[in-house]
């Protein structure tokens, strides 16, 4: 595998809320990277910390009552952590860009999508009303929104929920990040705009060589997506490493559990779909020891007692790691 | 839009019948023999007499009502029983006076409300927001005759600086006090509402990919946020002119303005049956009024409602 | 730390409980029991309840009763703590007393307003077609009226006094409460447990008392709480203008309105019943956010 440059690199992230009812640890020291030009998966249930993360990345979390507890975020080799709402501003929109999961709320609805997309080129690339909204109209062009000379004035409730989402993609790529996050881009949308949702990120990706972050639960747009994958479970990563070897050699049982409740259209038409038994745990009450414990077949004494650290499994790739217990036993066994 | 308008306009008058039904359905028991008021209490049954037929009042419920309404649609409202005087004229003395107090108080209304209003929300859960919260309750929770009479009290014994009553020469000095009056009791609903609706709108999600754009967090509120408030805030904000208006008795009558609340309270008291009908009816159609302009104006400043 | 160790012993409680706990409105009453601005609302409730209540034991003297031309226009003192009027009676017997009034209005109001309110709305929401349509034109003629200008005219034309107060500030209601109850009705009419209970032959009445308003009440009660603190400020003005109840009457309203004549003399005579209104309406309004917190998840922040 050739080396590629680390482009953001997440150290030891930790994003607590504080709030009335108690401490929730929503982002609990995790780490990974993302490489120049290649898409990261970040998978898990609602609620696992997955959308917190993408949102730490951007330093949007509202503090109070969430709090960047400890950890750093390396861009372009500067800790994000340490950067001023100044400095944090400039990049965002500019430097990372991001798109939401709602993209029925998550454009104003009392501007017109090119003053919507206008605003961030201006803001970031100096550029006049009249060219920024040239750089509008060129963007809605890509994005394959028709007459987009048109759209451009209309409001977003004139368009569609995949438009708004091209829409969404056109401002977010406006002004060529380095990275893209799309948190859930696709699942408040059709399967059939789904699809060509994914197909139009793919091939911006590749015209534009922007890296993206791409968070979902939905393991289906993972194998579509993903050059590497992050599986998260309860504010904490659970396993990772490229997307064939997450898809055909799962060592953790909870990622295995996620591949197995894929529906397939092969096979035994009979055989149930495999569900996870159990509930994700409340963040305000976590199990002690590995947090799937309670909804792992395999649970043992120690996973009830003791966290699993997550470590590196191959000898040969040091980004293919897991943190479960089973996995220790079986190397002691062997 | 138009074809909107027109419905929206059509279906008022079903409407104004029914208020002017009420109102003179309310006069028209009112205890007390109306004549009375005419010709005082020891007048002989023979100038009663004359006086009930002049006026009409012996005849049935519906007849009253359809020669009066036929009268007002002519653009007559009749004349007082007090002071023989054509009650149009009156409305027309007076109303502007209402109007004016109801033009500084509502300035100062939107002036305080919203500014509070809006760093209360910012500043949400802070020490600010917990004080514009209890202030803003306590001053709705002020009724407007007890925070009028200690302002009357506080200029007129301590800060001699300001005339406490009456209307003099008609200057703005005058209005001031009645003004900053019914402009705080007004403005503490104005802030509460504000802050509620900026709340509602802050956590929305296009104002996360206003964030998430790198924009100037003054302009996230001031623009993104502002815009989208403003759409609820403005129309009650037209509803809250409308209440000033029509609700400005008690000011008017502490301070003494020569205004139509005054005069409506006086036209109750002295059982002035022609002019208290006319003063209910003109402030009612000012109420619809409003009440249609709020209708307009949400449609207009609505996108969404606008392009459909 | 602090925080899991008080969270795992109320998780100890909770067996004891556990019927109950699943009832929404102990849910809600526990919530709002943990608000402190709401709890404080509801202990000046209480206190304004007990001093009308035994009004006559706390009271130093008889409201009306005992007046004295030669103790008239007393400042606060300890033999008079609020003063004398121009009668010479104790303002704060007058005031204590005056709650009595205050508060009535306030629930007896309250209670106009419900009985045409919910009759009107589940009507229309219920039978809708003509029904509904007759009731809702007749709710924007009253919307047509500004609400204190329909009171005023309501006192004139049935005479001032107690009990028009009651029914003219209670009467000017019934449109918002129609509207939202007409709205509730509608949005459970064709729900499941409506229909369940239509298929085992419940009669409309039943339905609709048994069966759909009880799912309705969260709204009813926020807005009835705040509905008691503007029938209270409202019964004030109307007594202020001298169109509530008559003289000797105490209340807040027509003290406030004698007082006017003396304010330069006597400004107690205004102080007290107005920091009373005050305190009053300010106890409903903090009770009823709190409500509204609580039981409307919508309004949370």
């Amino acid at each position: 595998m050739e080396k590629k440059e680390e482009m953001l690199s997440v150290k030891d992230l930790r994003t607590y809320f504080y709030t009335h009812d108690g401490l929730v640890p929503a982002v609990d020291g995790i780490s990974f990277n993302i490489k120049k030009g290649e898409t990261l998966c970040v998978v898990g249930e609602s609620g696992c910390g997955k959308s917190v993360t993408a949102m730490s990345i951007l330093k949007l979390v509202p503090t109070p009552p969430g709090k960047y507890v400890s950890g750093e975020i390396l861009f372009k080799g500067e800790d994000l952590l340490k950067k001023s709402h100044e400095e944090m501003r400039m990049i965002r929109g500019n430097d990372i860009a991001m798109i939401f999961q709602e993209p029925m709320t998550s454009l104003n609805p009392v501007f017109t999508v090119g003053n919507q997309i206008c605003e961030t080129v201006m803001l970031h690339q100096q550029l006049n009303k009249k060219e920024a909204m040239e750089v509008a109209v060129e963007m809605l062009r890509k994005v394959g929104i028709p007459l987009p000379e048109k759209r451009v004035r209309e409001y977003p409730h004139q368009l569609s929920g995949g438009m708004r989402q091209r829409v969404m993609i056109a401002m977010a790529l406006s002004c060529n990040p380095i990275l893209l996050i799309a948190d859930e881009p696709t699942t408040a949308l059709d399967v059939t705009i789904q699809a060509q949702i994914l197909d139009l990120m793919r091939k911006m990706k590749e015209e534009t060589g922007s890296s993206i972050m791409f968070i979902t639960h939905d393991l289906g747009v993972v194998a579509e997506m993903a050059d590497r994958v992050v599986v998260m479970y309860a504010g904490k990563i659970v396993e990772q490493g490229s997307a064939e070897e997450i898809f055909n050699d799962p060592r953790h049982p909870y990622t295995n559990g996620l591949l197995k409740s894929i529906p397939r259209l092969q096979g035994k038409r009979k055989e149930d779909l495999h569900v996870i038994e159990g509930m994700v745990p409340s963040m305000y009450n976590l199990p002690k020891g590995c947090k799937f414990n309670p909804r792992c077949e395999h649970a043992t004494d120690i996973c009830k007692s003791k966290e699993p650290p997550l470590i590196a499994i191959d000898s040969n790739n040091e980004e293919r790691k897991c943190a479960c217990w089973l996995l220790e036993k079986r190397r002691l066994y062997k | 839009m138009i074809k909107y308008l027109i419905r929206r306009i059509i279906m008022l008058i079903p409407v104004m019948i029914g208020v002017s039904l009420v109102t003179f359905s309310l006069i028209y028991i009112v205890p007390g023999d109306a004549v009375e008021v005419i010709v005082g209490e020891r007048a002989s049954e023979e100038i009663r007499e004359k006086a009930i037929e002049e006026l009409g009042l012996n005849k049935p419920f519906h007849q009253q009502y359809l020669s009066y309404m036929s009268n007002v649609l002519k653009g007559n409202l009749g004349k007082s029983y007090i002071n023989n005087k054509s009650i149009k004229e009156s409305i027309m003395e007076r109303f502007p006076i209402t109007f004016k107090l109801t033009l500084y108080s509502f300035a100062i209304s939107v002036i305080v409300g919203i500014f509070v209003g809006v760093v209360s929300a910012v500043k949400q859960n802070t020490v600010i927001d917990s004080i514009v919260r209890g202030t803003t309750l306590l001053g709705v929770s002020t009724p407007v005759m007890f925070s009028s009479l200690l302002i009357i009290y506080i200029f007129g014994v301590w800060l001699k600086v300001m005339p406490v009553s009456g209307i003099g020469d008609g200057s703005i000095k005058y209005f001031l006090l009645p003004s900053l009056v019914l402009g705080l009791n007004s403005a503490v609903f104005t802030a509460r509402l504000t802050r509620s609706c900026m709340l509602e709108v802050i956590r929305q999600d296009y104002i996360r990919t206003a964030r998430s754009k790198g924009i100037a967090e003054k302009i996230v509120i001031f623009k993104h946020a502002m815009r989208n408030a403003m759409i609820p805030i403005s129309t009650n904000l037209i509803m809250s002119f409308g209440y000033l208006l029509t609700g400005s008795v008690i000011t008017e009558t502490i301070f003494g303005l020569p205004g139509l609340g005054s005069e409506t309270v006086r036209a109750v008291f002295q059982r002035d049956i022609p002019a208290v009908m006319g003063y209910f009816l003109f402030q009612a159609v000012i109420f619809v009024t409003f009440n249609l302009l709020v209708d307009i104006s949400y449609a207009l400043i609505n996108p969404r409602i606008r392009f459909n | 730390m602090e925080k899991t160790q008080l969270m795992n012993k109320s998780q100890k409680k909770e067996p004891e409980k556990k019927n109950k706990s699943n009832n929404p409105w102990i849910i809600a009453w526990r919530r709002l029991l943990r608000d402190k601005t709401a709890v404080f609302g509801l202990y000046i409730i209480i206190f304004l309840i007990f001093i009308a209540v035994f009004a006559p034991i706390l009271s130093p003297y008889h409201p009306i009763e005992d007046f004295n031309l030669s103790e008239a226009f007393q400042g606060p003192s300890m033999k008079h703590w609020f003063g004398t009027d121009w009668m010479g009676r104790d303002i704060l017997s007058r005031v204590l007393y005056g709650s009595r009034i205050s508060l009535t209005v306030g629930l007896a109001s309250r209670v106009v307003t419900l009985s045409i309110g919910i009759t009107l709305g589940a009507l229309a929401g219920y039978f809708r077609g003509k029904v509904d349509m007759v009731i809702m034109r007749l709710a924007e003629i009253m919307d047509a009226f500004p609400n204190f200008l329909f009171a005023i005219a309501i006192s004139v034309a049935i005479g001032p006094g107690l009990y028009t107060v009651f029914f003219a500030l209670g009467f000017v209601g019934w449109s918002g409460m129609a509207r939202l109850i007409r709205g509730q009705v509608m949005l459970y009419r064709e729900s499941e447990f409506v229909e369940a209970a239509r298929s085992l032959g419940a009669s409309n009445s039943r339905i609709i008392f048994k069966e759909i308003l009880p799912n309705c009440m969260a709204p009813v009660i926020i807005s009835t709480t705040m509905g008691i603190s503007s029938a209270i400020m409202a019964e004030a003005s109307l007594s202020f203008l001298g169109l509530g109840a008559q003289p000797p009457t105490p209340t807040w309203g027509s003290m406030m309105n004698f007082g006017r004549q003396y304010i330069w003399t006597a400004p107690y005579m205004i102080i007290f019943p107005g920091l009373a209104i005050v305190l009053t309406v300010y106890g409903f309004n903090l009770f009823g956010d709190g409500l509204r917190d609580v039981l409307d998840p919508r309004m949370k922040d």
